[in-house]
């Protein structure tokens, strides 16, 4: 009974103090919609820049010097007719004449690629079809393509890999040349297309459920802060039962929170393959792991004011290493019944991020989901022993 | 300002450093602190501090600021864990420092604590339940509650919204709402109207016999008005424990002398006065002194000898019963605290 009116009185505090109850619960599905429009706007197409030298051999007479042959019209048409899984173009494609001035953009990274054709290119692919239609022995000189990069930035080899890519596939098509090697995919990607935004909404559900940091440390810390912890140390309630009571509070909070942030990216278009009851599962095993975190964060700190300064780097340490925020470089610390553990999987949201993603993206069941909540709910054990005996260390003696 | 202290108290009958074996005996003692320490870094805040609080008794706890007063007060109440020293209610020992503390206990604290985001009949109700109480017996509890301290227009208020002197109101009702055997109440008056001083010491009174309350004050007229026995503690020590009466009658006998002259006494004649000093209390406040003595008679026919052998002039003499007041500045001096 000391629970439920615990947990009773704790939701009305956070529907009282309802500035932090909406920031946490819009805060995420805000974000959907954020990142969203960032996807839709900011093209993933590569910046590719090209200046012809081509002196335009194969023009048709009385046709403008600016046209091009019919070899590099059909070079331009196969970048730009280059396309993402998704059906986005690969390219966005821009003729240029300053050489100097497309440089210092590719430097700048405002532009991925700067790719010259040399004079004779259109002529040197015609010799080629010929001499490899021929018997003769020596074949002719291979036309050339010459690549301006920053072959440091991720984005500037990745746009010369693809865009060298196409024009090897174009050459060979065109020059009917036997290539000597041949590769295929076998597609590991889900069999539906994902987006870029597909792969990041499991993270925004995680982000939802990050948020109830502050609400569960603010349930907490508030009792030390006002002096009331004095009064609940007199009563008859148990340090268990007062945390749990503010854990369960947290777990619906969290719930309220992932569901809104899934509506909201229903309502941008995501489906998704996974059942609701094992994205409710895992969310709910996160948010468990979010208020241990919460308890230890609670432990040590004294006053709102800390929560609000101090306390915003477990959150921010939360954000950026658990991966919600962006990808980071996977250090490997352990294999473990066939399962990898990466360093960044000390924080239970890293595993949930990866759980949701399997659950919502591949469909995944409790079987594929099963280590990754073994090793939530541990972990959380874990967290909340650590914070339990911190916080009676530090807010229950006076 | 001057002042002239007897020999240490202790030699008083009823400085009762050590409790008094028989009137302790005879009633029954519901606490029992013994030798309690607390010490805070090189500071000695609670320094061998024994007491007995009788069942059914309104203790009126005195002492300075800084006197130890709510370190001991935490101690007996389970708060605060002593340096060394026990702390017993109804034989038991209490332990410092857990959740799920002795129901026999409730506190109204020196700070307002209550919760800001509920409103006084949810706090009331709440705290109820926390003690185990079914949510309808906490509900009526808290309704009475809100009625004996003038809330009931403010059941459906949210703490943070009560005045000051609601709010302290709303802190004595948090620690009454299990029907605690002991009540610990520090400064209950502080900052409340004369309207609400009256109603809470009524209410008080009639728990009288029923509930026993330690009460802190600096209140002097509010101790004698309230309690049964009183202590004054200073520097974390007991320096007399009794009965308001017995307390009172430390001074002279309850009877006190003032002498106003013409002049400043604490020059022009307080310093001829030390043969007085042995059997005397003497305190100089501007141009009056302030005599308490076992002979009285014969003190103040000294001091009007010497009067008129300074050439003084003897403005007015009177005779006034002892009050705590009296007691305590002679007990703990005039000085401020630092
Ligand atoms: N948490 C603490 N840390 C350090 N010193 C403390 C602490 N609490 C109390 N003290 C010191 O212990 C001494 C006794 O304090 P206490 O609060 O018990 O006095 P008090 O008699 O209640 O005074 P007041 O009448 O002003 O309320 C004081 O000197 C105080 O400065
Ligand atoms: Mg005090």
């Amino acid at each position: 009974m000391r629970i439920v009116a615990f947990l009773k009185k704790t939701f009305l505090e956070n529907l009282r103090e309802w500035k932090v109850l909406i920031l946490t619960l819009v805060f995420a599905p805000a974000f959907v919609y954020m990142m969203f429009g960032y996807f839709e706007a900011a093209s993933p197409a590569y910046r590719l820049l090209y200046v012809n030298h081509d002196g335009a051999a194969g023009a048709t007479a009385g046709a403008a010097p600016a046209d091009v042959s019919s070899e590099v019209a059909g070079l331009l048409a196969a970048w730009e007719g280059a396309r993402h899984p998704d059906g986005k173009p690969v390219f966005v494609v821009t003729e240029v004449t300053d050489v100097p001035a497309a440089e210092a953009e590719v430097r700048a990274r405002d532009a991925d690629l700067l790719v010259e054709i040399p004079s004779g290119f259109s002529q040197a692919l015609r010799d080629f079809a010929v001499g490899a239609g021929s018997d003769a022995g020596a074949s002719p000189p291979p036309a050339r393509l010459v690549n301006h990069a920053d072959e440091t930035s991720v984005r500037g080899a990745m746009a010369m890999a693809l865009s060298d890519y196409t024009a090897f596939t174009y050459a060979g098509v065109l020059t009917q040349a036997a290539s000597p090697l041949d590769v295929t995919l076998a597609s590991l990607g889900s069999e539906r297309q994902l987006s870029d935004f597909d792969l990041y909404v499991p993270a925004l559900l995680v982000l939802a459920l990050i948020m109830t940091l502050f609400t569960a440390a603010t349930s907490l810390v508030k009792e030390v802060d006002r002096g009331t912890m004095m009064r609940l140390m007199l009563s008859r309630l148990r340090t268990w039962e007062f945390l749990a009571a503010i854990t369960v509070n947290q777990v619906l909070i969290g719930l309220i929170a992932l569901g809104l942030t899934y509506l909201a990216a229903l309502s941008v278009g995501y489906r998704s393959d996974g059942s609701v009851a094992m994205v409710l599962l895992v969310g709910a095993v996160t948010t468990l792991g979010v208020a241990a975190i919460a308890v230890v964060t609670a432990a040590l700190l004294r006053s709102m004011f800390e929560l609000l300064t101090v306390g915003t780097f477990p959150f921010f340490i939360l954000m950026f290493f658990s991966e919600v925020m962006f990808p980071l470089p996977r250090v490997r610390v352990a294999e473990l019944a066939g399962h990898v553990l990466y360093a960044n999987d000390v924080l239970p949201p890293t595993l949930g991020v990866r759980a949701l993603n399997r659950v919502l993206n591949y469909g995944g069941g409790l079987s594929d989901v099963g280590f990754e909540l073994v090793v939530m709910l541990l972990l959380t054990a874990g967290y909340f022993a650590l914070g339990t005996w911190l916080f009676r260390r530090r807010h229950m003696r006076t | 300002m001057t002042d002239t202290r007897p020999s240490p108290v202790g030699a008083s009958a009823v400085a009762a450093t050590q409790p008094d074996a028989s009137a302790a005996g005879g009633r029954d003692c519901v606490l029992r602190a013994t030798d309690l320490v607390k010490r805070y870094g090189d500071l000695v805040a609670v320094d061998g501090l024994s007491i007995e609080v009788r069942r059914g008794e309104i203790l009126g706890f005195l002492g300075p600021n800084g006197a130890g007063k709510t370190t001991t007060l935490k101690m007996m109440s389970g708060l605060l864990a002593p340096d060394a020293g026990s702390v017993e209610i109804d034989g038991r020992p209490v332990r410092a420092g857990a959740l799920h503390g002795s129901a026999s206990v409730g506190v109204a604290p020196q700070e307002i604590v209550i919760w800001d985001s509920l409103t006084c009949l949810e706090q009331l109700q709440f705290a109820g339940m926390m003690y185990d109480m079914p949510a309808a017996a906490a509900r009526e509890r808290a309704t009475y509650l809100l009625e004996v301290f003038g809330l009931e227009g403010k059941a459906r208020k949210l703490g943070k919204t009560l005045s000051g002197g609601m709010q302290r109101r709303l802190n004595i009702a948090l620690g009454l709402v299990h029907e605690p055997e002991i009540l610990f109440l520090d400064e209950p008056q502080a900052g409340l109207d004369p309207q609400s001083r009256v109603l809470v010491r009524e209410y008080l009174r009639s728990l009288r016999g029923r509930m026993t309350i330690v009460v802190t004050t600096h209140d002097m007229e509010e101790a004698d008005k309230l309690s049964d026995r009183v202590c004054v503690i200073d520097h974390g020590r007991l320096l007399v424990m009794g009965t308001v009466a017995e307390v009172k009658g430390r001074l002279g006998g309850g009877e006190l002398f003032e002498i106003t002259v013409d002049a400043d006494v604490t020059e022009a004649l307080l310093p001829f006065l030390h043969r007085l000093r042995p059997t005397c209390t003497l305190s100089a406040d501007g141009s009056t002194l302030s005599l308490a003595s076992t002979q009285p008679a014969e003190a103040v026919a000294e001091v009007l000898r010497e009067v008129a052998g300074r050439g003084l002039l003897l403005v007015n003499l009177r005779a006034r019963g002892a009050t705590l007041e009296d007691v305590f500045i002679d007990l703990t001096g005039r000085k401020l605290r630092e």
